[in-house]
């Protein structure tokens, strides 16, 4: 795990470079809470320390979809991917420990995300720890199962940034990263709820705006609950179907 | 793509059979995932609706002087159109150089520019699609076309195409001999999307960085495309940015073309374009 964890960060950070790198991480959800920072200031100002919650909580998204969703199709773009799966290591060791590397990125970036909010929009937390490591634990353990299922889905379609870039939006829509799930219409509430997401960026929000303990958010929690322990085992299983497809078929680096 | 000998001594049809051949093979190219044919025209109609309902959320009903929907309608064509010029015709030959095609590229007679312009019509077609399902939302939920004159918001249309064009000719050349073509174009990207004025009007950006928006022909393009469609603004109020797009668009050529020449000598005299 440490290995892997150490190589996908070598990598990021020899073809990116440093300021690259940094740029990239810090600038993507800065410009985004930026984006609606504007849109809300004037006219709804209380929605932009939702904002600055949800889009920090949405850099754990871009990381599952693009990180940990893109891992197995990269490493068979690199002609490596038969390599680890031929290698005397567990699985779970190596994904995990490149799905640790996606963690720091996620880490630089939420933090660039809520050093923004502060200091330009002036937002202020108000934090019950407890609601807001759980919640936080729950919605992790949710997303990296579902980061297994996209990179499992993202290897059988052989398109995995594709995958990535079209579920991204997705998200973002549903998600309630920038407002809360009652901004939507009412067609759309459904489809939303079915997200562990958009339960986690209202728990989040509850827990780090406005104190609320961990008894005053069973509605958000007993779902993300349920996501925390489905997911992570569609994950496994949507592995072990792709593994064993591939060592059926033997295709896995003929295209 | 190289076209028959009786089209090389007329340059001009020369280089638009390039580019049409190239525009060609790139929708040829696109054509083969069927994810592609919904992700492209998806992730546009998904980023109207997550503005849409962010503006709901805020109250907002009339942004920039128009209607909210009219205003993101523009404000995704400005996007779909600043997309294009980063990842389609801004990539060109950096997806020549990942498919292993540059060296073809660089030893065929084809003109550089009418290759990158391919690339750049062939986006406008493959987004044509996508900007007439945006159109549809934006008109279910509320947007309104107000054209007072068919002259400007033809030339505001013209505009918005040269400004995609000019900037992908400069990108193409900056990404390739960057040898960070894919970092740059991601870190870009957000940025400009924002300092375009296409989810927020420029004259709610601060004041710092209005400067960065001004550089961009695709700003000013959308400046005057947005109320020649949505307020039914003539000439006489569109003018000037659209003069301000043309001119900064020609300077983004010129920047690009020399940026091409260097390309063609690294690629040329010392060989180092396919050694990364």
């Amino acid at each position: 795990m440490a290995a892997s964890w150490s190589a996908r960060m070598k990598e990021q950070l020899v073809i990116s470079g440093a300021l690259g790198y940094l740029g990239l991480w810090i600038g993507l959800p800065v410009f985004q809470l930026a984006t609606a920072g504007l849109i809300y200031e004037g006219r709804n100002p209380a929605l932009v320390p939702y904002a600055v919650v949800g889009t920090a909580t949405s850099t754990l998204v871009f990381t599952m979809l693009y990180n940990v969703g893109q891992t197995l199709d990269t490493e068979r773009l690199r002609g490596t991917l038969i390599g680890l799966f031929l290698a005397p290591a567990p699985r779970i060791a190596w994904l995990t420990g490149f799905a640790l590397a996606g963690a720091f990125e996620t880490s630089l970036a939420a933090a660039s995300t809520v050093g923004f909010g502060m200091l330009v929009f002036g937002v202020r937390f108000d934090v019950d720890w407890p609601a807001l490591l759980v919640s936080l634990g729950l919605l992790l353990l949710g997303l990296w199962g579902l980061g297994f299922v996209f990179s499992a889905i993202g290897l059988w379609s052989r398109r995995s940034n594709d995958v990535s870039n079209l579920v991204s939006p997705v998200m973002l829509l549903l998600g309630s990263v920038y407002y809360p799930i009652t901004a939507l219409p009412l067609w759309l509430r459904l489809p939303a709820r079915a997200l562990p997401l958009s339960y986690g960026v209202q728990a989040l929000v509850e827990a780090s705006l406005h104190h609320r303990p961990l008894s005053t958010l069973t509605a958000k929690i007993i779902p993300l609950a349920g996501f925390a322990v489905l997911l992570p085992l569609a994950g496994i299983a949507a592995f072990r179907w792709v593994e064993h497809g591939a060592r059926r078929r033997g295709d896995l680096d003929l295209y | 793509m190289i076209p028959s000998e009786s089209l090389q001594g007329n340059e001009v049809a020369w280089a638009l059979s390039v580019t049409l051949a190239t525009g060609r093979a790139f929708l040829t190219r696109m054509s083969a995932y069927l994810i592609q044919f919904v992700r492209w025209p998806l992730g546009p109609l998904l980023i109207f609706a997550v503005w849409r309902v962010m503006y709901g959320a805020s109250g907002r009903t009339v942004v920039g002087g128009a209607s909210l929907s009219g205003f993101l309608v523009t404000g995704i064509f400005g996007s779909v159109l600043l997309s294009s010029s980063i990842w389609t015709s801004g990539y060109a030959i950096e997806w020549e150089r990942d498919e292993g095609t540059s060296g073809s590229l660089f030893l065929s007679p084809a003109s550089r520019a009418a290759v990158i312009a391919g690339y750049g019509l062939g986006s406008f077609v493959w987004f044509l699609p996508c900007f007439i399902m945006v159109t549809l939302l934006g008109v279910a939920t509320g947007a309104t076309l107000n054209i007072g004159s068919m002259a400007a918001a033809a030339l505001g249309a013209l505009a918005m195409v040269t400004a995609s064009l000019s900037m992908g000719f400069t990108l193409a050349g900056l990404f390739i001999l960057s040898r960070r073509g894919n970092l740059i174009a991601n870190v870009m990207q957000p940025p400009l999307l924002l300092l375009g004025g296409f989810a927020v009007p420029i004259a709610r950006l601060p004041l710092s960085v209005r400067w960065i928006s001004n550089g961009l022909p695709i700003t000013h393009a959308l400046e005057a495309f947005r109320p020649a469609v949505l307020t039914g603004a003539g000439l006489a109020t569109t003018g000037r940015e659209l003069a301000l797009s043309f001119g900064v668009s020609a300077a983004y050529v010129v920047a690009g073309l020399l940026a091409l020449r260097r390309v063609e000598h690294v690629a040329r005299r010392l060989g180092q374009l396919d050694l990364y």
